[in-house]
């Protein structure tokens, strides 16, 4: 017989399947995190309590080389918040598919947003469950990222230098796949993105490094505004 | 550390930032209409903001790193299965860096 309870394990189920691949890169990144906050010196305590709070690779790894007596506040502040800019973005558009929940797991879908529970949120924003696959992918990437830190954290030794060095670089292809599936799925016109992508390394190469991410969104979004709209795929007309 | 404290203060601080950056992004996002242009617009702008974060890393790249990701990224494309693509990518980065390449 189907019911409520079937429907929510069926999107349960389906979230646990499609984020598989990226709970596998999540307990990656996590045990290199916990075995690189290790090495900086940083308590055990404190880094799997950071990890869980911020829940945040990309800035978490971005502050490491900062954490340094005495603590530098307004490097660690800036830093964090240039990294974490994106999730602007990111929530701009997944307000839609936030509204839907009751206000305590609105919350919580708003504080675990990631990349790829994102990415996955608006391949999937056609369908009617989208709240419950996003807090399920969400939730898993959560557990593996503290699965894996505190692996990391708990045998820091566990993996070789050339490794964790190896699978600190694993961090630039986890965010090129998820652009990749985000293209693949037809999520939204790929043409920008390509523009903002050529005009980040430009502004990388020419201009301040840290102008990139300013002058790639700019750029994309010109583009955005200028080339024609099409349809795609989840989108309303 | 010689505060105590200050390891907290920072843990502190940049869970605010984190939080205050996804919670701005949604406080703003739910002014905006579900459909239309602007909502088009938004909807390109965070892959702008991932592709201009990995662009510039993709391109300091060595050539072994950049096949180790243009192979990846293949085997996403053909399979669509990131885990395919994760294991493909890593491996290749963990031995490449073994092999010194």
């Amino acid at each position: 017989m189907d019911n409520g309870h079937s429907s929510v394990g069926r999107s349960v189920a389906d979230g646990l399947r499609m984020i598989f691949g990226f709970a596998l890169g999540a307990f990656t990144f996590g045990t290199v995190y916990g075995s690189a906050a290790h090495v900086q010196g940083m308590t055990d305590t404190e880094t799997l309590v950071l990890s869980i709070t911020a829940f945040a690779g990309a800035a978490q790894f971005a502050v490491l080389p900062f954490w340094n007596d005495p603590l530098p506040y307004l490097a660690i502040a800036l830093s964090a918040g240039l990294v974490s800019s994106r999730n602007i973005l990111m929530g701009l558009t997944l307000a839609p598919v936030l509204r839907r929940m009751p206000p305590l797991q609105r919350l919580i879908g708003i504080w675990l947003l990631v990349d790829a529970s994102w990415a996955l949120a608006m391949r999937e924003r056609g369908r009617r469950d989208v709240a419950v696959l996003y807090l399920t992918c969400s939730t898993t990437l959560l557990v593996t990222w503290m699965a894996g830190v505190s692996v990391g954290v708990s045998l820091p030794g566990a993996l070789d230098p050339l490794t964790l060095k190896a699978l600190g670089q694993g961090g630039v292809i986890f965010l090129f796949l998820i652009l990749l599936m985000v293209t693949r799925s037809r999520i939204g016109p790929a043409l920008p993105w390509m523009i903002a992508a050529a005009a980040a390394i430009a502004a990388d190469r020419y201009l301040d490094p840290h102008y990139s991410l300013l002058v790639g969104v700019g750029a994309g979004a010109l583009a955005g505004l200028i080339l024609p709209a099409k349809p795609v795929a989840g989108d309303a007309p | 550390m010689t505060d105590p404290w200050s390891p907290w203060i920072a843990i502190a601080m940049l869970t605010v930032v984190v939080f205050a950056s996804r919670f701005l992004g949604y406080a703003l996002g739910s002014h905006v209409p579900e459909r239309g242009r602007l909502r088009r617009l938004l909807n390109v702008l965070p892959g702008c903001a991932i592709a201009a974060v990995v662009a510039p890393q993709i391109a300091a790249t060595g050539p072994f790193q950049m096949l180790a990701l243009a192979l990846s990224g293949l085997a996403l494309w053909f399979t669509g299965q990131i885990t395919v693509g994760l294991v493909l990518g890593l491996g290749m980065l963990i031995a490449g860096a073994h092999l010194g390449l």
